[in-house]
């Protein structure tokens, strides 16, 4: 098994210490040790189970449902920085 | 008998015969709460003034003479990752430390028609993702039986908190056992609808194909319903096999994190939560993710990440998901000849505090009878086994097929009551 863990942290886009790489490299290799025994299932013709139901997606009108309705100043008041009411962001680029 | 002692359905009708007023019963429940949660710790807040507000105005319906619903008055605590608008909603996490919720999850919309009191919300896992409620950011619940151990994760505040009288009833998340493994724990019965049964519109995600809110109680109210259903009928025993189910902890940990590590990744700091100082776009992700969440969530982002990474993907998120409608399957042929299944809870009563922090992998073998319940959507239930008095709670639970609660609790209340 071959675990990176600070490439994995970098497609997660979260920034690990190397105290924390460290352990999580040492967590996960015994827990893909574990995972190991999936491999002597025999899964030949089996259909992923992708989701909780087996239900189809259905689709409701669109149109305005007043009980679903999220008050506007409610979310921009959530805004961690703004400039007036505008979402503000770092820059992309540096 | 004192409030805090009764059934949900007893103080229903202890309010409406005016043995007490919905603000006698709510001023009861927080003075109970500021004594005793100092040494429990089951809330993260209390919302007094919006309760007693809101238990005034049953007391005038009342008073009016109109009728209301069962739940009219019950004062109950919510797990703190589902929303009520206006107030917080941390998710047991740094990263929501000075959230407030924007609207009303569906479950919250609902018990607010119904005119329930929302007392506070409950300590929980961050993110949900744990089972001793030790991976909260904020504090350690206590067992209410015994303040060395755990009483179980995730919804470990919510249980405890009806466990110890602090709330009549609670709402909680289950995604492998995070409402019945703490019921087990606490003493409390501790239910887990059929996925899908109830909206998980304003719960905070964690994995989207198991995740489902369901209900602490002393003794549900449903069952009292069910239980017409199902009196007169014999129970009889048959041993079943299950034989994938063997498998269900590495399907968990492999579907699990897969979905947390998509659901986590919107708490980048753009349009909520805390953000932290960031000289660009990308370094804000780095930067937020990696001071907001806690080492069980990063833990699991990481593994998500791993196995749905390319090259990893068909040996462990498709594998998963493959020996995942095997289990299923297991559950449907044994469902032919049975109606319900019995199995524990857990492997053992709430352990001690700190005593599984350190590793992992033991810690994930907590639920390993409540896992394969989620992956198949079946809905289950923890009952607490009688005549234990004096010795740590444990519960047992029972599986019912799809949209069968009513079996479950049925069975549930006649044990109860036998």
């Amino acid at each position: 098994m071959d675990l990176k863990v600070d490439y994995i942290a970098k497609l997660a886009r979260i920034k690990l210490d190397s105290h924390e790489e460290d352990k999580f490299a040492e967590d996960l290799g015994k827990i893909l040790e574990h995972f190991k025994e999936l491999q002597s299932v025999n899964t030949e013709g089996i259909a992923p189970m992708t989701g909780g139901t087996e239900l189809k997606n259905i689709f409701r009108k669109d149109e305005l449902d007043i009980r679903r309705e999220v008050a506007r100043d409610n979310l921009v008041n959530a805004f961690p920085d703004k400039e007036k009411d505008y979402l503000k962001v770092p820059p992309i680029f540096d | 008998m004192e409030i805090k002692e009764l059934t949900i359905k007893k103080f229903h009708e202890g309010l409406f015969s005016k043995d007490f007023s919905a603000v006698e019963a709510t001023n009861a429940f927080f003075d109970y709460i500021e004594a005793k949660d100092k040494e429990i710790d089951a809330y993260l807040s209390i919302h007094k003034g919006q309760a007693l507000a809101n238990a005034k105005e049953v007391d005038s319906i009342i008073a009016s003479g109109e009728t209301l619903d069962v739940l009219a008055g019950t004062p109950l605590a919510i797990k703190d990752n589902i929303l009520i608008e206006g107030l917080p909603a941390t998710a047991g996490s740094k990263i929501l430390k000075d959230y407030i919720a924007s609207y009303d999850a569906s479950v919250t919309n609902k018990l607010k028609q119904d005119r329930a009191i929302f007392l506070g919300k409950t300590n929980l896992d961050e993110f949900a993702m744990g089972s001793s409620t030790e991976n909260s950011a904020y504090k350690i619940t206590k067992n209410p039986h015994d303040l060395t151990r755990v009483p179980g994760g995730s919804s470990g505040g919510s249980a405890a908190a009806v466990a110890s009288g602090m709330a009549l009833g609670a709402l909680g998340s289950d995604t492998g056992g995070s409402i019945r493994q703490p019921a087990s724990f606490c003493g409390a019965v501790g239910l887990k609808p059929t996925y899908g049964a109830v909206s998980r519109y304003g719960l905070i995600s964690m994995a989207s194909s198991l995740d489902q809110i369901g209900t602490f109680a002393k003794i549900s109210l449903v069952m009292e319903e069910a239980i017409t259903e199902l009196k007169n009928k014999g129970f009889k025993f048959k041993k079943i096999t299950l034989p994938h189910t063997k498998y269900a902890l590495s399907v968990y940990y492999i579907i699990m994190p897969a979905e947390v590590s998509t659901n986590l990744s919107r708490f980048d700091g753009i349009r909520y939560g805390a953000r932290e100082k960031a000289k660009n776009l990308l370094d804000l992700y780095y930067e937020n993710k990696g001071a907001g969440f806690g080492p069980e969530s990063k833990r699991r982002i990481i593994l998500g990440t791993f196995v749905l990474s390319a090259g990893y993907y068909d040996a462990y998120y498709a594998k998963a998901q493959k020996v995942r409608r095997l289990i299923k399957n297991d559950f449907d042929e044994a469902f032919k000849g049975v109606d319900v299944i019995l199995t524990p809870v857990a492997p053992t009563p709430a352990f001690k505090i700190g005593e599984k922090t350190n590793n992992p992998l033991d810690m994930y073998l907590s639920d390993i009878f409540t896992i394969p319940v989620n992956l198949a959507g079946l809905p289950g239930i923890s009952i607490p086994v009688k005549g234990r008095e004096g010795r740590l709670p444990i519960g047992f639970q029972l599986i019912g097929k799809k949209w069968r609660e009513a079996d479950i609790l049925g069975i549930g209340r006649v044990y109860e009551e036998s």
